[in-house]
């Protein structure tokens, strides 16, 4: 049975040609409401099945609430592209042979927080197994952003427990750690044919071993912290360095005599999802109930948010 | 009761004045990310023309001639109804009800180039025709009007200047001009 996880994004807006100026999540002099804008993007765009003959995936919607806070609902999402045999375990017989153009439908559940009068909110959605929807659902959100507000960038960050930093962290030790930062243009030319600009490489190199009967993540954390500006000390780390929205960081470490690199935006091979299998209630059906699913979201959510924000928002 | 000779010149000054035109080209010179003057675009557009051009005639000792003043008033008599095209093609793509920020402000910028590559073209013609005028003087006093008539060397100075100037800008242009044309076709 696979496992049911969450992942979280925090999603901010800027103006495109001064990207580290975000602006608040509804703006009225830029014309914008977040929240109204995502749930008209739902309620039109994924009215009906959204198909990318490209990547060979849907996406539809389900339903979608929205309320003070945010919105949350359920995203139908399915690839197609090839065949497949399916088959009824219970009497051995072929139900039905999946063509290419089939697309098989799960139910994904979303939670998102976008407070009006904040700079961030915060973006939750459901895993099932070591699939979701996020990648597909934001790429129709941007192109679709970026259509009607080219003035702006909508950006989407990871979010990473400290908890899973630690997991990894605390067996390795942090050989080096480089950094990109992608400088935006400064020809409103280039900002109009929307080049995200070069990119320059800085690179450091740390070598920590820890000592005989200590660990290093607090260590580890700590450096962590101070390349990625992140001042809170609850256990939340976003992943966004300090002064850049559109810098990537990748650390290199060694674990077991294997030495990897993580791109710590997109941390592949490291699970940073929160897992809610064996909390969440589980219908019938196999997938999660949405109260269910909902109540543990807004718990994450409320973390988050204090620990970004001060104070619970989803009561 | 206002004299009519000052009212004249009052209406005469204000018709010739292309300050807005100048003043509008420098903002367009800014870096667009922290709205500040950019000393790459300043020393690009206005230093490196004068380096060159005091190279040009103090170093290799060049100075512009009669000719070579003909040939240049003819090639930016061109530039300047080449550039006016530009302007109605820009006008001919932009649509008002667009309500992108970017895109007017872009157009605006491209505008203000265009205008201002135009003034550069006439500032050259201007300066060529006194170079002619005052090397004509010169030549007419010495009663040598065989030689060949060639310009002072601060009007060759400042023609170079203005030539260089010019063909920076149109590099400028064209990009700008490139990139709001490419846009529309996707």
């Amino acid at each position: 049975m696979p496992s049911i996880s969450l992942s979280v994004y925090t999603c901010t807006i800027s103006l495109r040609n001064k990207p580290t100026e975000l602006i608040n999540l509804t703006s009225v002099d830029n014309g914008i409401n977040l929240r109204e804008f995502i749930f008209n993007f739902i309620n039109s765009e994924l009215s009906q099945y959204s198909i990318n003959r490209e990547i060979k995936d849907t996406l539809i919607n389900e339903k979608a609430d929205k309320h003070n806070n945010g919105i949350s609902g359920i995203l139908r999402y399915g690839e197609f592209g090839f065949t497949s045999d399916i088959v009824n375990v219970e009497t051995n017989q072929n139900s039905y042979s999946r063509k290419t153009e089939d697309a098989e439908l799960v139910p994904y559940f979303f939670n998102f927080q976008l407070i009006d009068n904040r700079k961030k909110g915060i973006l939750i959605f459901q895993r099932f197994g070591n699939l979701g929807i996020k990648g597909s659902f934001v790429d129709r959100l941007n192109k679709y952003f970026n259509e009607k507000y080219d003035s702006l960038k909508l950006t989407i960050n990871h979010v990473i427990p400290k908890e899973m930093l630690n997991e990894y962290f605390n067996a390795g030790e942090l050989v080096g750690i480089s950094f990109s930062q992608i400088n935006p243009p400064t020809d409103i030319a280039d900002v109009y044919k929307g080049n995200i600009g070069s990119e320059e490489i800085y690179h450091y190199t740390y070598s920590i071993t820890a000592k005989r009967g200590g660990h290093l993540g607090s260590r580890i954390l700590k450096i962590l912290k101070e390349f990625l500006n992140g001042e809170n000390d609850s256990g939340i780390i976003e992943i966004i360095p300090k002064g850049y929205q559109n810098s990537k960081i990748k650390a290199t470490i060694k674990h077991k005599g294997r030495t990897r690199v993580f791109d710590m935006q997109n941390v592949a091979g490291v699970r940073s999802y929160i897992d809610i299998s064996e909390e969440v209630n589980i219908q019938k059906n196999g997938h999660p109930e949405y109260d269910s699913i909902k109540t543990i979201s807004d718990e994450i959510i409320n973390e988050i948010s204090s620990s970004l924000f001060g104070g619970n928002d989803v009561k | 009761m206002r004299y009519p000779a000052l009212c004249l010149e009052e209406m005469m000054s204000n018709k010739l004045d292309i300050q807005d035109i100048v003043k509008d080209h420098f903002k367009t010179l800014k870096n667009v990310n922290s709205d500040k003057l950019s000393k790459i675009d300043i020393f690009s557009f206005y230093g490196a023309p004068l380096i060159i051009s005091l190279i040009i005639v103090l170093v290799c000792n060049y100075s512009v001639d009669q000719d070579m003043g003909n040939i240049l008033i003819s090639i930016f008599s061109i530039f300047a109804g080449l550039l006016l095209n530009l302007i109605v093609l820009i006008f001919t793509l932009f649509n008002n009800e667009t309500t992108s920020q970017i895109k007017k402000e872009f157009a605006r910028e491209i505008n203000t180039n265009i205008t201002y590559s135009i003034l550069i073209t006439l500032l050259i013609i201007t300066t060529i025709l006194i170079g002619n005028l005052l090397s004509y003087i010169k030549t007419s006093e010495v009663n040598s009007l065989s030689d060949k008539i060639i310009f002072h060397p601060i009007i060759s100075t400042i023609i170079l200047f203005l030539v260089v100037h010019f063909l920076l800008l149109l590099f400028m242009v064209i990009k700008r001009i490139y990139a709001y044309v490419n846009k529309e076709f996707k």
